[in-house]
């Protein structure tokens, strides 16, 4: 593996004192170049480097001492992640796919926190160019360049991710490019380059999108409309491109979902619920197998036993396992009959993933072609949930009345740290080690607001990736014991669920001194409260990291 | 066995080689676990007119199903009106979506509820169902009905020259459903004739695509307000549209093809008899029902 570093420069005088700080602190020599726009000097890349890869960064980029080593574990952790022959571009910073959540692996001055660990790469629709690992071999094989019409220093590195994605190669980011950029870049210049012709043709050309989202911000297309009275598609957009190359790498991985349905009586809701699950089994990719798990309490198993036939007659093509508590008088029978479930799954399989349901909830089918990929690596997938409030009969399989009440987005997933808990369970699905762990470590103690603790005691500490796709339906029809006027037994299990969630340390005192004694801070996190946040929704994890950091600072100055 | 007293229902499905795998795995299995007596005949509009499929490629045990090739790509009304004259069903048909789920009674639901003065008969789609009222408690009548699930009396339908092709998609059932009013056909909705239809709008990975589907939405818009309500529907129409988010260059481009289709082929206007004043009726954009506010 062999690799070289770039580094487009403004003047000789920047030249000078990059060689001199390549000798004062032992980094890699760059090749170092001035007076060329980046279009020119990425595409001279690609046809000369005489590397595998190229490393490619600006010259206000201040790079870690490590980047030689840093580098070869960012190749590997990619290759081992998506393969070698899938991906042609790496960067820091950019946009997720399929959550459009921004992530920043770098300190700018744009970017107050310090990321936190990532198990995986991020595959991203697009970079931004501070800092860009090339797969020269990749690139050239699939015959990706920058458009030779195009000049400049602005898209560069959004194009660059277009055309690896237009070639079948993807995009990622990763915390071993981690670098400190001197310069948030210059935003007014950016938005004059948008409106360029030559920017605009190239993606009027590439795509039917109307609005490219960039780091930086949407990119307005000025599409010709009259294509639109054209009978047929003859565009696809930027992001159904880039879909079609991940789920075709992704294709093949193989993995198992368990959908664990809690019930605790008969009811012929449980239909919809399984109409649903087939209707997500017949439209996901062969190698992903779907089983459902009963986990039945509070009802005795002669007495569902003739009603859970039957539903297992009715969906034959449905793997149906029922699972019941031993001891139904059990005090906190929901999470005993979760913890059973989760065993049971992760005894038949302890890689496969567990989706908690209620038998009234149903699913969206629409995630099936993206399970490859959320299922491969991934600790916790959280989605969007939409609750419908809905008038049953008692013995109908479908409501009589059903209508949108509210949708809870994926990205308010990070409030949970606020003590109010944004995440129904069914929007989430959990590797089972990692429930089967919780249910382990932790008492749990108390029936009600599970959903809340196990989603703060997961999150903060684990891997997980977002999706805008919805998940689940949750169903509000009156019977809901979350409509129920009378709270008491709620906030039993509030409390003892924080209690031992505050004496577990999952929040920390430091975290909690820095965040009511720093002014700045806490407007943030107000803000971050309100939904105000800014352009990259921050987990947990994150803050305490940063704060950890500034707090050591701090007491090193203070000492 | 004579045409009066055959029983078996024609249902028009209007699909690519895209859709093939919805048609494959839900669309059939639904129909096929029908607790309906009648015979099921599907017909399969290939609506590109390019012969994306084959009988090959479909996956069915015991319906009998056919695939039509027109010579050029159809519209959704125009797919469902060639299918129409093909098989000449003589009583009613069905048309339906390749994405959708049937519940097991739902056929059977929608053909109890057929009477003759019946034009139309919606399913009710769950779990999203259409921005519409409600349907009349007694008489479960209402304003419009979606073709996503759709009944259609055969006579009402030769009668008004099946679909209005000018529309492509979207909208045509809303303007069948408003001939129905007009010809003295009822539309109605049952209830307890119940399909899945999962996809839709909550489930885009991105909201940035002005797709063709938006395009044609407004167009149609504009298109329908015309037909019903002349000169002066299209000035409302253009008001209720100009206080919509989309962007103001794609409002005037789609207004700009609208005038253009509109000079070049003069389409016909419908006058609304007074008894069907309360029917036929424009509440907002592409809102054509009071409730839901």
């Amino acid at each position: 593996m062999t690799y070289q570093i770039y580094r487009l420069c403004r003047d000789k005088k920047t030249i000078r004192k990059i060689k001199e700080e390549e000798k004062t602190y032992s980094l890699p020599n760059a090749i170092l170049k001035t007076g060329i726009d980046l279009y020119t000097f990425i595409n001279q890349i690609i046809e000369d480097c005489p590397s595998d890869f190229a490393f490619i960064c600006h010259d206000d980029v201040i790079l870690p001492e490590t980047i030689d080593t840093n580098i070869a574990n960012c190749i590997n952790s990619v290759n081992n992640y998506i393969g070698e022959e899938n991906w042609g571009v790496v960067g820091n910073a950019g946009v997720e796919y399929l959550s459009k959540n921004v992530h920043a692996l770098l300190s700018d001055p744009h970017t107050k926190y310090l990321p936190g660990k990532y198990n995986n790469p991020v595959i991203a629709e697009s970079l931004d160019g501070n800092t860009l690992l090339l797969n020269i071999k990749n690139l050239r094989k699939k015959g990706v360049s920058l458009p030779k019409k195009i000049r400049g220093f602005h898209l560069y590195d959004l194009i660059i991710c277009s055309e690896s994605y237009k070639n079948g190669l993807t995009c990622l980011i990763s915390p071993w490019l981690y670098v400190i950029h001197s310069s948030g870049g210059n935003y007014q210049t950016f938005k004059k380059a948008i409106k360029e012709k030559d920017i605009q043709n190239y993606f009027k050309k590439s795509f039917s999108n109307h609005t490219i989202t960039s780091i930086n911000d949407n990119i307005p297309i000025s599409q010709d409309y009259e294509d639109f009275s054209i009978r047929e598609k003859v565009k696809k957009s930027f992001e159904s491109i880039i879909e079609n190359v991940v789920i075709d790498i992704f294709k093949e991985k193989e993995g198992e979902l368990n959908i664990i349905v809690r019930m605790h009586k008969e009811s012929p809701k449980i239909i919809r619920l399984l109409h649903s699950i087939y209707t997500l089994k017949t439209n996901s990719p062969k190698n992903i197998k779907i089983n459902v798990i009963l986990s039945i309490n509070n009802i005795s198993k002669t007495e569902i036993a003739p009603f859970v036939q039957r539903i297992k007659k009715i969906f034959q093509t449905i793997n149906i396992t029922d699972i019941y508590l031993d001891n139904s008088h059990k005090r906190y029978p929901r999470v005993a009959s979760l913890a059973n479930a989760v065993n049971y799954c992760y005894s038949v399989n302890p890689n496969s993933y567990s989706w908690i349901v209620d038998y009234d909830d149903f699913v969206f089918p629409d995630i099936a072609k993206h399970l490859p990929y959320l299922l491969y690596k991934n600790e916790i997938i959280i989605g969007n949930s939409v609750v419908f409030n809905e008038k049953w009969d008692d013995l109908s399989e479908t409501p009589i009345q059903s209508i949108v009440q509210e949708i809870y987005p994926s990205n308010l997933a990070n409030r949970i740290i606020t003590g109010d808990s944004f995440l129904p369970i069914c929007s989430v699905v959990y590797k089972t080690e990692v429930l089967k762990k919780i249910f382990e470590d932790s008492a749990l103690f108390g029936d009600y607001y599970e959903d809340y603790a196990i989603a703060l005691l997961t999150i903060p500490h684990y891997d997980h990736i977002s999706t805008k796709i919805s998940l689940a339906g949750i169903s509000y029809h009156g019977a809901n014991t979350v409509l129920k006027e009378d709270r008491t037994h709620w906030n039993y299990s509030y409390v003892t669920f924080l209690s031992e969630i505050i004496n577990k340390g999952v929040l920390d005192k430091n975290t909690y001194q820095y965040l009511l004694n720093n002014v700045e801070l806490s407007n943030e996190f107000e803000g971050f409260k309100k939904g105000k946040i800014w352009k990259s929704l921050m987990i947990y994890r994150r803050i305490r990291d940063k704060l950890r950091n500034l707090i050591n600072r701090y007491a090193k100055r203070k000492h | 066995m004579t045409k009066k007293e055959d029983n078996t229902i024609h249902i028009f499905c209007s699909a690519s080689k895209s859709r093939l795998e919805e048609v494959n795995n839900l669309l059939i299995p639904s129909l096929e676990q029908q607790t309906v007596k009648n015979k099921i005949h599907l017909t399969l509009v290939d609506y590109t007119g390019k012969r994306t499929f084959s009988t090959k490629e479909i996956k069915n045990k015991k319906l009998n199903i056919d695939i039509l090739y027109p010579d050029k790509p159809l519209g959704f009304g125009e797919s469902h009106n060639f299918a129409f004259y093909k098989t000449k069903p003589n009583k009613y048909f069905l048309i339906i979506n390749p994405d959708i789920y049937m519940d097991k009674n739902c056929l059977k639901e929608l053909l109890g509820s057929f009477t003759k003065d019946i034009g139309l008969v919606e399913a009710r789609q769950l779990p999203f169902t259409h921005p519409k009222d409600t349907p009349h408690k007694k008489t479960f009548e209402t304003n419009w009905a979606s073709g996503c699930c759709l009944l259609i009396n055969s006579i009402f339908f030769e009668q008004v020259h099946g679909f209005d092709s000018n529309y492509w998609m979207y909208l045509e059932d809303v303007d069948l459903s408003w001939k129905a009013w007009i010809n003295g056909f009822k539309v109605i909705q049952n209830p307890k004739a119940v399909v899945y239809h999962y996809t839709g709008l909550y489930f885009r990975y991105s909201h940035n695509s002005y797709e063709i589907e938006d395009f044609w939405s407004m167009r149609n818009f504009l298109y329908i307000s015309y037909v019903y309500f002349g000169n002066k529907g299209v000035k409302k129409a253009k008001n209720l549209i100009s206080k919509t988010s989309y962007p103001e260059e794609f409002i005037n481009k789609t207004i700009e093809n609208f005038e253009g289709f509109l000079a070049r082929n003069k389409p016909y206007r419908i006058k609304i008899p007074t008894d069907c004043n309360e029917k036929i009726k424009i509440y907002g954009y592409n809102k054509f029902s009071e409730n839901p506010k």
